[in-house]
């Protein structure tokens, strides 16, 4: 049973990424990230401590509000995807039959197959708003994202993480979602757009 | 409890600055009182102390003691000195709080895996001073690459504990799955460090973070964080005894060449901060090399090279403020002679040498031929020694500069001792136009003869980047600034003429007349009606008046401030992106010379409408003065210019009888400094600031008092110098101003009442002497702890060795030393806790099947 709700939320996980990733929205692209970082939370077996579950949640939570407010006051466009959500949805797709293969690792693990596929697959999809990003919101997005996809991995090869480890990721994710406000607001009072001008190019040779 | 107590002081005054960051000297006096509180604290962290969390536990281990108290040293040492050089950043002592927090959980934390992301999270507020101030897009860019590094830092981190993790981990591990992992780790450590070929994030925040913060963002974040990575690697990676030959190698090629390619960089640059970050990436690859040697006797030099290194990055960063704010400019090649004005600085760098280098006998030296030939063995460990010793280069090509002849910026380096009435001018004047510079320190030349060469020489500069500021891509033009500017010769004499004017332009800052400067975009224009949003966040710079410009000035010496909406002129010696100068860059009046006491910066202006701003002005200053000014801001400014130059005793009295008459005429508490264009060759008074020219605000004259509301009516008004008297300039933005309109003439200073200007200027003097002081022995105080540190004094490396990993990458105390062991498939590591036992470790390593 509890693989099952894992299973099923390893794929609201990844659906929930692709809504963030490809969203032209910054407030579409939250709502899809913060249930993501919501949802990863549940992939485990065991469960976590009530209280590092509750504080995980909370943390997501903030985090996504973190980024609203932001946006809120800035500017809610953002870049989206270039090559559009089905082409993204397909790549976490296959990330996430990748994660499942049982022979991907030779070796017992810890954790459910679910949280290394949803680890997969979210890290794929972060690759080209952390390395490509242009505005700032989509930056921090891809940072979570990849955080949260680390954490998965984690989760799935090492099992449930420890409640002073719990503590640790939701701090850090935050951390990012508060940097990536910081940023953010930065950016737009100088530029007027969430731009941040940091992805290769011609552009970042000024 | 202890560490308990530090993390509690840390966080939460690191937490209430934050807070309090609207009120700069409430954040101030809480950054530092948190500070000094912290180093107590640290003091009193007693090794062995342990609370229980949870499953795991906080443990204070003698390295975690030493690295705190070393680290709270160098932040606290360095938050002075940025107060001191006018180079403070408003985030600064609140992000060193925060960080040195987040480290000390991290290396307290007995689970390894949340130890590694608490020393990950130890680097996110830098991106707080990454973000320099006033904001501009390139410190956007640096803070996000910042942001970026961190994240990716914290990511590879988890996947490598994931991997391996002791009894929670995989189990029968293949090695190709171990040696992931251990690459993963060592790509975090590099990536974190500013590794080559990850060094570009280094280089950029160096060229725009405040120096004062490159210790956090470069040394000290980073060495706890591969401080943890080495007890990970320790516990995890070398007690399966597998044969991960290719990893290391790969680990070592990347070691090498930063300490090779980081002293040719290091050697190479024209500037003294990215002299600093390369250095930091040349020591940093001793790091890596450690990382990459699996015999545990690694353990002692590897920790303790990261000790030191704290602190002796500490000590240079430190030592390249004290150096930009006395001589105002931190271009090598305009620092010739330093060594002549300013011996103590000279020692400064001495020691720092010697703490970084090392001879034979010293600890440091030891420490690095030791990792060096465990890394590489012999004779390629001659390589790596060689490299460590190459940083003798750019330390030599520092020195070399130094004994040269004494260029004309260093010539106005008053020395921190009187040497008679032409010092004290140079002294007083020796300020103006301090700081400012992004968060960096900045002093003006004053020496008869050199003045206008050097102030030509910074409106060369500014010409030079004329035209170039877009939003996206203003650069500082001390940056740009061609080293072979040619000096022109500027006739500043009298006031400068008012002229047409640019709107405030963001690239108008110091940089003098943006006479090519793009006008604020339309869209800065509309957020600058919109309300305050974030307190972190400058408003489209000087874009509160929407009134189109007209044209720049072509008189050296205006600044409009970019935070002018309100109607006065935030003139710092900002330079372009100056969008925050009013209160991120700010010194408190307590810390301010007593003659420019008096302003204290106010909340930000810039963004809020001018209604609103207009009805918080004080009545002196609203209503006909205001409207008279925005009428022929011309007359009323120069009015207020003759009325400053009155008080400060470089012109007769006259009369009256003007718009900035006695009975109405606003308090001109001074405020002025970098007073480029009021005059170059006018007769000086002692202690007068309105003879002193700056580098970047050769074209940036102060003007001070209230003014039109449009930046650009106050670039009209000419570059008029006011401020008779110091202050510093990154503190003088429109709350500053505002504040100064505001004292009642019965609080004016002494000399703004007519008293004794000799008297005022003695004061100013003094403090000017005393600041200087005060950075060079901070300077040379860090130096000296470095030194003793790489001397191996404080027990570093008795610290050093009591950090043997345990299984699973937990720290060992050494009250557990001898203890059974915890994991299922390694040998004993614990028994590393004497220096007999280290060396036989691993007896018997076990390889995972």
């Amino acid at each position: 049973m509890i693989e099952l709700i894992g299973f099923g939320a390893a794929i609201v996980v990844v659906a929930s990424a692709v809504l963030a990733v490809s969203a032209r929205d910054a407030r579409a692209g939250i709502v899809g990230l913060t249930l993501a970082s919501v949802t990863t939370v549940v992939i485990a077996d065991p469960l976590p401590d009530p209280i590092a579950l509750a504080f995980r949640v909370v943390a997501a939570l903030f985090a996504g509000f973190l980024l609203w407010v932001t946006i809120r006051e800035t500017d809610a466009r953002t870049g989206s995807t270039a090559l559009g959500w089905p082409a993204e949805a397909m790549a976490a797709g296959a990330a996430f039959a990748i994660g499942l293969a049982p022979s991907l690792l030779e070796t017992e693990r810890a954790g459910p197959d679910a949280a290394l596929a949803a680890g997969f697959a979210l890290i794929i999809l972060s690759v080209v708003p952390v390395v490509f990003a242009r505005d700032a919101f989509r930056l921090g997005m891809g940072l979570l994202l990849l955080l949260d996809g680390a954490a998965l991995l984690r989760i799935g090869i090492a099992g449930t993480p420890t409640p002073l480890e719990q503590l640790t990721l939701g701090i850090l994710a935050i951390g990012v979602a508060g940097a990536t406000s910081v940023v953010a607001l930065n950016a737009f009072a100088v530029s007027g757009t969430l731009e941040v001008g940091i992805a290769p190019g011609p552009e970042d040779e000024r | 409890m202890t560490v308990l107590a530090f993390l509690a002081i840390t966080f939460g005054a690191g937490a209430a600055g934050l807070l309090t960051r609207r009120r700069p000297p409430v954040s101030i006096a809480i950054g530092l009182v948190g500070l000094a509180a912290a180093l107590v604290s640290a003091l009193l962290v007693s090794p062995g102390d342990r609370l229980v969390v949870g499953e795991s536990a906080l443990v204070a281990t003698d390295f975690m003691h030493l690295f705190i108290v070393f680290g709270t040293v160098a932040a606290l040492a360095l938050c002075v000195m940025a107060l001191a050089a006018d180079a403070w950043q408003r985030n600064l002592s609140s992000a060193m709080l925060l960080g040195l927090g987040a480290l000390a959980l991290g290396l307290a934390l007995a689970d390894p895996v949340a130890g590694l992301a608490a020393t990950v999270a130890a680097g996110l507020p830098g991106v707080l001073v990454a973000i320099t101030t006033p904001v501009d897009a390139r410190g956007v860019r640096s803070a996000a690459r910042e942001l970026r590094a961190v994240a990716v830092t914290g990511a590879f981190a988890l996947v490598a504990a994931a991997l391996v993790s002791g009894p929670s981990g995989l189990v029968n591990l293949p090695t190709t799955v171990v040696g992931l992992a251990y690459l993963a780790m060592a790509l975090a450590v590099a990536v974190r460090i500013g590794a080559i070929p990850f060094h570009t994030r280094v280089a950029r925040v160096t060229g725009s973070a405040p120096t004062a913060a490159l210790p956090l963002l470069l040394a000290l974040a980073p060495a706890g964080f591969a401080s943890a990575a080495l007890v990970w690697i320790d516990g995890n990676i070398a007690t399966t005894a597998l044969p991960l030959d290719a990893e290391r190698a790969v680990i070592i090629v990347v070691g090498l060449l930063c300490l090779l390619l980081g002293v040719l960089a290091a050697t190479i640059q024209d500037d003294i901060e990215h002299v600093v970050g390369y250095s930091v990436i040349q020591d940093a690859g001793f790091v890596l090399l450690a990382l990459a040697v699996f015999d545990s006797q690694v353990w002692e030099p590897a920790r303790t090279w990261l000790l030191i290194y704290v602190v002796t990055k500490s000590a240079f960063a430190g030592w390249a403020l004290a150096m930009r704010a006395s001589f105002g400019t931190s271009r090598i090649g305009e620092l010739s002679g330093w060594i002549r004005r300013a011996p103590l600085l000279a020692v400064t760098l001495g020691v720092i040498v010697a703490a970084t280098v090392g001879i034979p006998s010293l600890l440091v030296f030891d420490v690095r031929s030791q990792i060096a030939t465990l890394a590489l063995g012999s004779p390629l460990a001659l390589l790596a020694i060689v490299g460590g010793l190459a940083s003798l280069l750019y330390y030599g090509r520092l020195a070399r500069v130094g004994i040269g002849p004494v260029a004309p910026l260093v010539a106005a380096y008053p020395g921190v001792r009187p040497r008679g009435r032409g010092w004290a001018q140079a002294g007083a004047s020796g300020r103006a136009g301090a700081a400012g510079d992004e968060g960096r320190a900045g002093a003006a030349p004053d020496v008869p003869g050199s003045t206008v060469a050097v102030a030509a020489t910074a409106e060369a500069r500014a010409a030079e980047g004329q035209g170039r500021e877009a939003p996206l891509a203003r650069e500082r033009p001390v940056r740009r600034a061609g080293r072979g500017a040619e000096p022109l010769s500027l006739d500043l004499d009298g006031i400068a003429p008012a002229g047409d004017a640019d709107e405030g332009s963001p690239a108008q800052g110091a940089a003098g007349p943006a006479v090519d400067a793009p006008p604020t975009s339309a869209a800065a224009f509309d957020a600058a009606e919109r309300p305050v949003v974030e307190d972190d966040t400058p408003g489209p710079i000087g874009a509160a008046d929407p009134t189109p410009a007209a044209g720049a000035s072509p008189s050296a010496g205006v600044d409009a401030g970019p935070e002018d909406a309100d109607g006065l002129v935030a003139a710092t010696d900002a330079r372009p992106g100056d969008a925050d100068a009013g209160t991120d860059d700010v010194t408190p009046a307590f810390l301010l010379p007593p003659s420019g006491r008096g302003p204290t910066p106010g909340p930000r202006s810039g963004r809020a409408p001018r209604e609103s701003l207009d009805a918080e002005r004080p009545p002196s200053v609203r209503g006909p003065r205001i409207d008279q000014l925005r009428r022929d801001p011309k007359e009323l400014t120069q009015a207020w210019a003759r009325e400053a130059l009155e008080r400060a005793g470089l012109a007769p009295p006259s009369s009256g009888g003007t718009a900035a008459d006695a009975a109405e005429a606003p308090i001109v508490e001074p405020v002025g400094t970098g007073a480029a264009s009021a005059r170059a060759d006018a007769p000086r008074t002692e202690g007068t600031r309105a003879d002193a020219p700056s580098p970047r605000a050769a074209g940036a004259g102060r003007l001070s008092g209230p003014t039109t509301g449009a930046p650009g009516e106050a670039a009209a008004a000419g570059g008029v110098a006011v401020g008779a008297d110091d202050r510093p300039v990154s503190a003088a933005g429109g709350g500053a101003s505002r504040t100064a309109r505001s004292t009642p003439r019965s609080r004016r200073s002494p000399r703004a009442a007519g008293s004794d200007p000799d008297r005022s200027s003695a004061a100013a003097v003094l403090w000017e002497a005393n600041r200087l002081l005060v950075l060079s022995v901070l300077a040379l105080g860090l130096s000296l702890l470095g030194l003793a540190a790489a001397a191996g004094a404080f027990g570093v490396s008795e610290a050093a060795r009591a950090q043997a990993p345990s299984p699973g990458g937990e720290i060992v105390l050494p009250g557990d030393l001898g203890g059974e062991p915890t994991g299922p498939d390694v040998t004993d590591p614990g028994a590393g806790s004497s220096p007999s036992d280290v060396a036989s470790f691993p007896p018997e390593a076990t390889p995972v099947p």
